[in-house]
């Protein structure tokens, strides 16, 4: 039974001290559950904004030091603009993390809606492997893919990025400096897509960790890990997909997503 | 030239420290996580290290803690930086010379690090 649910009553059961304390003690188990949740969510929004408040410094800074005399006004702008270029792209990344927050408190509600058109999820994953590919040359984390041409499926382009970006995002992160690859192939029934990282790896009980539901102790003390794992697995499963991931503890994880290219058209999708 | 290497997880961190603390004439090198700065220690011998709490494969402690058990390593001052308050993360650290919370100010990395290592030159 979940920690943090209040327990049922059974006949055999007398109200007494002992059933008291376990309602006592699954009321504070929830509460726990709360202030680790929120404690992760405080993380994951004011760890970002470290970088955004120090790009507007510099900018600020920049805007301070012009004299007016012997600057050249068109070198003047173009530090302006590579600037302001920066901090658009950290608030995109910003708005994409509150986007996961979201995410997660919608698939915990069971809130999720779809918006299913034909998407083509090679587009998808190319779109994915374009925005990860500065951090992973940064990192030393070379991309090695080999994607099948027109994978077009009825998905949900939303979910559909979450899922691929929360997947890169992970072996970048868990791999850096080691080389990421990525496969997808598909006949005519689903599509498969595999990311592959050669990191550290994990053991069969932490994957179980990871793609278990965040309460209270799944953070851990963590609270900036998980959350982009979850959310994928709920999604993949919500399209009637699945998502597995192969790893072992030093030589790395491959994480592996299969989704049928025809979801089945249900009004409103059970999340599971 | 001094040499500063910073460790985070936080891509946009990191290149904007690069950029800011190269700008002021310090050697930056950087690192994703505890394991790839261990190398990186080993390669640069940075003067001094800005180290994040929370991190992937190796985090922050025990990066100060290996760190400390290497007698070329042990004299590098650190300073940690994280969204967790030092109330909470700091006493997971074996010592450390500053403790910024993010978000900080540059203005205020830069008079730390100035203060520890000096002018970058």
């Amino acid at each position: 039974m979940p920690e943090g649910r209040l327990q049922e009553t059974s006949e055999s059961e007398a109200p007494g001290t002992l059933f008291l304390d376990r309602q006592l003690a699954g009321l504070r188990a929830a509460l726990r559950a709360r202030d680790a949740l929120i404690a992760s969510v405080g993380y994951e929004l004011r760890n970002p904004m470290t970088p955004i408040l120090g790009e507007i410094e510099r900018l600020r800074l920049f805007a301070e030091s012009v004299d007016g005399e012997g600057d050249d006004p068109q070198a003047r702008l173009l530090v302006l603009a590579a600037g302001l270029g920066r901090l658009e792209g950290l608030i995109e990344a910003y708005v994409k993390r509150a986007d996961l927050l979201l995410d997660f408190s919608r698939i915990s509600a069971g809130r999720v809606r779809f918006h299913r058109r034909p998407i083509d999820l090679a587009r998808v994953v190319r779109a994915a492997l374009g925005r990860i590919e500065p951090a992973a040359g940064r990192a030393g984390s070379a991309i090695e893919c080999a994607l099948a041409e027109d994978v077009v499926g009825r998905w949900d382009r939303r979910a559909l990025e979450q899922v691929v970006e929360s997947l890169l995002s992970n072996v970048l992160k868990f791999g850096a400096g080691q080389p990421i690859g990525v496969t997808l192939h598909a006949d005519a029934q689903v599509a498969v897509l595999a990311i592959r990282g050669r990191g550290t790896g994990i053991s069969r009980g932490e994957e179980a960790r990871r793609f278990a539901r965040l309460e209270a102790g799944g953070l851990h003390g963590r609270p900036d890990l998980g959350l982009g794992l979850f959310v994928a697995h709920r999604l993949v499963g919500a399209m009637r997909g699945r998502i597995t991931v192969d790893s072992t503890p030093g030589a790395g994880s491959t994480f592996v997503v299969v989704l049928p290219r025809n979801w089945p058209r249900i009004r409103r999708e059970a999340v599971p | 030239m001094k040499t500063i290497l910073v460790v985070d997880d936080e891509d946009g961190l990191t290149e904007m420290l690069r950029a800011v603390l190269s700008d002021l004439g310090y050697r930056v090198v950087t690192a994703p996580n505890g394991l790839r700065a261990l190398e990186r220690l080993g390669e640069t011998h940075p003067d001094l290290a800005i180290v994040d709490y929370m991190m992937p494969v190796l985090d922050g402690p025990a990066l100060v803690r290996r760190m400390h058990r290497e007698p070329e390593f042990r004299d590098v001052p650190v300073v940690v930086i994280s969204a967790v308050a030092e109330g909470a993360a700091g006493g997971r650290f074996d010592g450390y010379a500053a403790y910024l919370q993010k978000p900080f100010r540059l203005a205020h990395l830069v008079a730390v690090v100035s203060r520890l290592v000096g002018a970058a030159a």
